[in-house]
């Protein structure tokens, strides 16, 4: 799409691998991983999974007089109790961005200025407030009861917060869904609607949230945090979820307050139309979808230097990714360099999309690819990748980042180095 | 005269109302042991002041019985909501949607808690 270029001026993290750009970044460069093995019922042992956690906050019940943040969080939570925890994150994460895009109030608070995120909501107040209800026979629960727990949480909060007078809406495409929220805010700024645009995402890891995939037999049964999560490997047996929150600050580059940290130069989208949850087994929606990608972006798939995949460690979507990666970059004769990051970082679900865009920046800024960490022995599906095991400096102009999400729906962005 | 929160013992009147300052606490816990009916609309009182907005931090024991709830004293409608939700557990009692829409000054908030307390 042609329209006004779109550039990334702030970006703010709160993750596994760091709570700062700066930490993430030291994580990805020296393959520092963020999963351990924990309780998610305190005390139950066969409640424990490996999980990514985001340290220096505990929320030990549904009462925000019992939730602690680091002393350097911009969210008192008794003063904001509508915050789910994943909200709480995403505050913290969306103050470290605009303070990078040297925005003031009256940026966000400009009907110029819109708002897109994306959360599962949290299944943990929503399960709480149920009870609360039932345990009084639906007479009595807590007013705030909606609008911490559901998904729209972080858009309604965020928005109030702010005061976003702009766009204001939320995504929920599971695993897809920032990488929707981010094409959208990519797409308000190219047809005039919004000069700037902030994209949030959040999730948070409870066992209410971490367990309802362990049904589907979707997480990994290793234990061990330092090789659970194995995206590509043919060993992989399933993901790791994580929680975190990650904010963009987008701008029209014409009238762009913060300083470019890398170009979205386009995005695309396309459903399997296979499987309410596994993906087409060849991969051919991600494949028409970073074909769309690269075709918004007026570029060739032999300009890709480094791709960022969604491989989540599970066998079908791995596996998926792999030959539609095959199929996209095979025509064009150079094959660039295929990392999935969620060996270090775990799978954050509706935030995952959004961390990844943020890495492939910190790539293209910083000159280097991070690793498939724990990759030991590739998946023959992935014959002919690339994948470097380990961080690798790397000139990098042009990057592709890839999501998928149930339902079969995948979105694609390309990015590029300023 | 029996205790004033009858359905819950002195410990786990201070878990109810753990993170609320000690001075509600305290005098909460003098309403318990002496059911001092003089004192039950300040508790009322500063139960609320703890669901204050956040940027709304007026005092409100020292405000005027005609300070508006909404417009003086920054309490919106879902704070005041939190708030009965919590005099609802603490009191074991119900909070009518009609009483909390007819709640509009710090005056109507003492008289309901003397109105709803006091004969317990």
């Amino acid at each position: 799409m042609s329209g006004a270029e779109v550039v990334i001026t702030g970006i703010g993290v709160v993750s596994p691998i760091g709570s700062s750009l700066e930490a993430a970044t030291a994580s990805l460069k020296h393959g520092r991983h963020g999963l351990s093995k924990v309780s998610l019922v305190p005390g139950r042992e066969e409640s424990a999974r490996v999980v990514g956690k985001v340290s220096g906050y505990a929320f030990p019940s549904p009462d925000v007089r019992d939730w602690v943040v680091p002393d350097d969080s911009a969210v008192d939570p008794v003063k904001e109790p509508t915050l789910a925890p994943h909200g709480v994150f995403a505050v913290d994460a969306l103050e470290q961005a605009l303070d990078q895009a040297g925005w003031e109030a009256r940026d966000w608070q400009d009907p110029r200025t819109g708002l897109a995120a994306a959360s599962s909501g949290s299944p943990m107040l929503l399960k709480h407030h149920l009870d609360t209800l039932e345990a009084t026979a639906w007479r009595r629960g807590h007013p705030y009861g909606v609008v911490r727990s559901v998904a729209g949480t972080l858009n309604f909060n965020l928005a109030a917060r702010y005061g976003i007078q702009g766009a204001s809406t939320g995504f929920v495409s599971a695993c897809a869904s920032s990488s929707h929220a981010l094409g959208y805010a990519v797409d308000e700024i190219k047809l005039g609607r919004q000069e700037r645009m902030i994209v949030v995402a959040a999730e948070e890891v409870f066992v209410e949230s971490v367990l309802p995939f362990d049904a589907m037999r979707a997480l990994t049964l290793c234990e061990d945090p330092n090789s659970a999560s194995r995206p590509f490997d043919r060993g992989r047996d399933g993901f790791v979820m994580a929680e975190g929150a990650v904010a963009m600050v987008l701008e029209a580059s014409s009238t762009a307050i913060g300083k470019p940290l890398a170009k979205i130069c386009g995005w695309g989208q396309a459903a399997d139309g296979y499987h309410v949850a596994s993906p087409d087994p060849e991969g051919r929606g991600l494949c028409r979808a970073m074909r769309r990608a690269l075709g918004d972006a007026e570029v060739s798939a032999d300009d890709i230097d480094y791709v960022n995949a969604h491989a989540t460690s599970t066998v079908a979507g791995d596996r998926a990714e792999a030959l539609a990666l095959r199929s996209v970059f095979a025509e064009g004769g150079k094959v660039p360099r295929i990392v999935s990051t969620k060996g270090l970082t775990g799978h954050g679900l509706s935030y995952a999309g959004l961390l990844e865009a943020a890495i492939v920046v910190i790539s293209l800024s910083e000159g280097f690819v991070p690793g498939n960490v724990n990759l030991r022995e590739p998946d023959p599906a992935c014959e002919g990748l690339p994948l470097p095991i380990s961080a690798e400096a790397v000139p990098c102009a042009l990057a592709l980042t890839n999501s998928s999400g149930f339902g079969g729906a995948n979105v694609c962005h390309v990015l590029a180095r300023v | 005269m029996a205790a004033f929160f009858q359905h819950l013992t002195d410990e786990q009147l201070r878990h109810e109302l753990r993170g609320f300052p000690s001075i509600t606490v305290e005098a909460a816990l003098t309403l318990q042991a002496n059911a001092a009916p003089a004192q039950v609309s300040a508790v009322v009182v500063r139960i609320l002041s703890f669901y204050l907005p956040r940027g709304a931090e007026a005092d409100l024991t020292t405000q005027p019985d005609a300070a508006r709830l909404r417009e003086d004293l920054g309490i919106d409608s879902l704070a005041l909501s939190e708030a009965a939700f919590k005099l609802e557990e603490l009191f074991d009692m119900r909070v009518e949607n009609a009483e909390l829409a007819e709640m509009q000054t710090l005056g109507d908030l003492r008289k309901f808690a003397e109105r709803r307390l006091l004969d317990r």
